[in-house]
């Protein structure tokens, strides 16, 4: 049952999805973008971040996959709004300001976005976005296995165990 | 056309019903054929993603957003199929059925062998008089012809070989059963349990009665649980009951089972001078072929609605409306049970978790109308939930970005229920089946045009039920961040689609008798979820075997004696 939370915003995630590593005429300035936000978003730390396992690559995926191209092309239409949006408050292209610069620029803008107090015409498409790229990094190799743990076969059900708040979690627990 | 072959029974379907049928009439003696439309899979060998992390699967498990537009908007709508288990699942582009304008339904089909035992959700309860004397109590659909004590012996039956973990509860309403050692309750569940029942005493929280076992059955070579709870990829431990890991291949060792796979059963013959079913015609995936294969005993074990569709398929001089269907009643009465969703944080309780996926919940049995009576509303519901400690996935909505992001999500979060009514769903004539005789499907016959919509009382037991699922969530100190405001599913997809061949006393207004037997054919058993008369709130398949194996025993002493 646990897997409803996911579930609510998987199935946004499929109805939508979003544009292509394959399809020619995606704009480079778009793919710099999605590379610099997963970086920004996931960054590498002790573990390699979001960029680094191909992210944005599995973002484009996703794009491409878009069942009705009107939702893409609508997608399409309100990523350009959510690009030009950062580079505004960057004051320059997001993608080339540096990593310190990015995480500040992110983080003021999920703090306006998520929240509802700006953004409201491309609130639902971001959403997206954050969710496909955290998906994209947590289902990789890396990002369950390494940063979390995964265990495929635990063998038995522990209901009632301490919490242990320095040990990581499973990626594929529900 | 050429006739293939004789048996003493043949077994139409091959999911939880057929693999059932199979297995009794063959430990009874009978040679028997099964015939299943889809693919053959082999327990472990076609288990074929089992293992795989979602790393190595091209969508990573969510599978292709234009596939699954195109081949499976049912399983879409549905959401219980993924990228692991969407082979196990029929495309509605290749199965096209009709519905009603303005009255959609989610028909999700399973065609390989072992039907829908490899994809089913597992949760097993029996069900009681409270049921089977529903319609006679309230006038709504036909008497159940059967009671309790009648399929009693037939659960003990079918539980015992199943395996069926579970808590022996003493509820009028939900009977205790043969069942393996429960699974526990976790941290959360439990606190939940004791304020829910201190707070209404005509209420329970108990573990889900599931066919995941927590013990071994070496003699049918199945491990327990590992609680891995992706159970619909195919377990290779066998450790959930499936056709696949259990009846089949009991009913292979006795040496007396055909099987026939990639063959669909169009229609069943008739001699009007016999007044017997003389066996069936098939075709292949493409419709081709057409031999006949006979048999004294027919088993239409098909899938509830598919077993509908072959009936009225099966027209002759004496039944020119379907097979055994002088009542009219054939193809009424088709039910499933309307669902909804409560999600609730649950603040406090983080120095507790848990280790391992559990592929099983609570489960908060019916109190409405049985401990606690309600004006206006007829029948009532039950509850499936859960208590955990969602992961990354809480992540998308959190407004933490880069390494403080990660470090937040290398850890469980808090916990959060998750609760969700099933609501009975009464039988009416007027929600049913037919076929389509102006669309055909690629093997041109014609498609099934359901008609089912939600009625006034189902509606009325949604809005109670997510009413005092609120209200224990509340009480418990939970915080709802998600409630669903409509029904959940469309009709058909809770997948507890039934009805159709109802079972009654008279045949006059049923298609089946106390037996499963038809009323107007008497070598010709149906035993799947079209037979039920009424449709509980408790998931049905437990049920339906327990039919089946009554059915088995009933035909083979029938037949012993010459009566059929």
């Amino acid at each position: 049952m646990l897997g409803l939370t996911a579930f609510v915003s998987v199935r946004a995630i499929r109805q939508t999805a979003e544009a292509s590593e394959t399809a020619p005429g995606v704009p480079n300035a778009v793919r710099a973008f999605l590379d610099a936000y997963a970086d920004t978003l996931i960054p590498d730390t002790d573990t390699p971040g979001a960029k680094s396992v191909g992210a944005p690559a599995f973002v484009e995926l996703m794009m491409s996959h878009t069942p009705d191209p009107k939702d893409l092309a609508k997608f399409q239409t309100k990523l350009d709004l959510i690009r030009a949006e950062f580079d505004k408050r960057a004051g320059a292209s997001f993608a080339q300001l540096d990593a310190a610069r990015r995480a500040q620029v992110l983080e003021a803008f999920d703090r306006d976005v998520l929240t509802g107090k700006a953004g409201h015409e491309y609130a639902l498409e971001y959403g997206q976005l954050r969710s496909v790229t955290l998906y994209a990094y947590y289902t990789s190799e890396v990002g369950a296995t390494q940063e979390l743990r995964y265990q495929l076969v635990p063998g038995r059900y522990d209901a009632d165990i301490p919490f242990d708040p320095h040990a990581r979690a499973y990626s594929n627990f529900t | 056309m050429s006739t293939e072959g004789s048996f003493d029974a043949i077994v139409i379907g091959s999911g939880i019903t057929g693999g059932w049928a199979a297995k009794e009439l063959t430990e009874k003696g009978l040679k028997v054929l099964m015939i299943e439309r889809g693919r053959k899979v082999e327990h472990r060998t076609d288990y074929t993603t089992e293992t795989l992390g979602p790393w190595q699967l091209p969508f990573r498990g969510l599978g292709d957003p234009q596939v699954n537009a195109r081949d499976y908007p049912a399983r879409v709508t549905g959401g219980f199929a993924n990228e692991w288990n969407q082979h196990f699942f029929a495309k509605d582009s290749e199965n096209p059925f009709q519905t009603a304008p303005g009255h959609p339904f989610t028909w999700v089909r399973g065609y390989q062998l072992g039907g829908k035992s490899l994809i089913w959700g597992r949760l097993s309860f029996r069900w009681s008089d409270y049921d089977f004397d529903a319609n006679r109590r309230d006038g709504h659909g036909v008497d159940w012809p059967i009671r309790y004590r009648d399929l009693a012996p037939w659960y003990d039956h079918v539980e015992e070989f199943v395996g069926i973990s579970g808590s022996q509860e003493r509820l009028p309403q939900l009977p205790d059963g043969k069942f393996q050692p429960p699974m526990p309750l976790n941290h959360v569940e439990k606190a939940f349990k004791t304020k829910l029942e201190a707070q209404y005493p005509g209420r329970k929280l108990i573990i889900g009665r599931v066919a995941n076992m927590t013990v071994d059955k070496p003699e049918q070579g199945r491990a327990r649980c590992q609680y891995r709870n992706i159970c619909s990829r195919g377990c290779s431990y066998g450790a959930y009951f499936s056709t696949l890991s259990s009846t089949l291949p009991a009913a292979q060792k006795t040496g007396n089972l055909t099987v026939l796979t990639d063959r669909r059963v169009v229609a069943i013959d008739y001699d009007p001078v016999t007044k017997r079913a003389t066996g069936v015609r098939v075709v292949n995936a493409q419709g081709k072929g057409g031999e006949t294969y006979k048999a004294k005993l027919i088993f239409v074990c098909a899938a509830a609605l598919n077993s509908v569709q072959l009936l009225l398929q099966s027209r002759s001089e004496s039944f020119p409306s379907g097979l055994g269907n002088t009542s009219g009643a054939l193809g009424r009465g088709v039910m499933d049970h309307v669902m909804g969703i409560i999600i609730a944080a649950v603040p406090g309780y983080t120095d507790r978790t848990y280790y391992g996926n559990r592929p099983n919940g609570f489960y908060i049995p019916r109190f409405r109308n049985i401990t606690e009576p309600k004006e206006g509303l007829l029948r009532g519901y039950a509850f499936q939930g859960s208590a955990g400690r969602p992961n990354w996935n809480r992540g998308s909505s959190m407004p933490v970005t880069g390494a403080a992001l990660k470090n937040e999500l290398r850890h469980q979060g808090g916990w959060v229920l998750a609760l969700t009514p099933f609501n009975e769903c009464l039988p009416r004539d007027d929600n049913q089946v037919v076929l389509d005789e102006n669309h055909l499907d690629p093997m041109g016959l014609p498609q099934l045009k359901i008609d089912v919509s939600w009625g006034k009382n189902e509606l009325a037991l949604l809005q109670d039920s997510m009413a005092e699922g609120a209200r224990m969530v509340e009480s418990f100190g939970g915080q709802i961040v998600f409630k669903t405001e409509q029904p959940f599913n469309q009709p058909g997809g809770a997948i507890h689609e039934m009805g159709g061949a109802r079972m009654g006393h008279d045949p006059k207004t049923s298609i089946l008798n106390k037996y499963n037997q038809m009323h107007d054919v008497p070598n010709v058993f149906v035993t799947d979820g079209a037979a039920m008369s009424s449709s509980a709130c408790q998931n049905p398949s437990l049920t339906y075997m327990a039919l089946t194996a009554r059915a088995c025993d009933s035909a083979v002493s029938m037949l012993k004696q010459h009566r059929i």
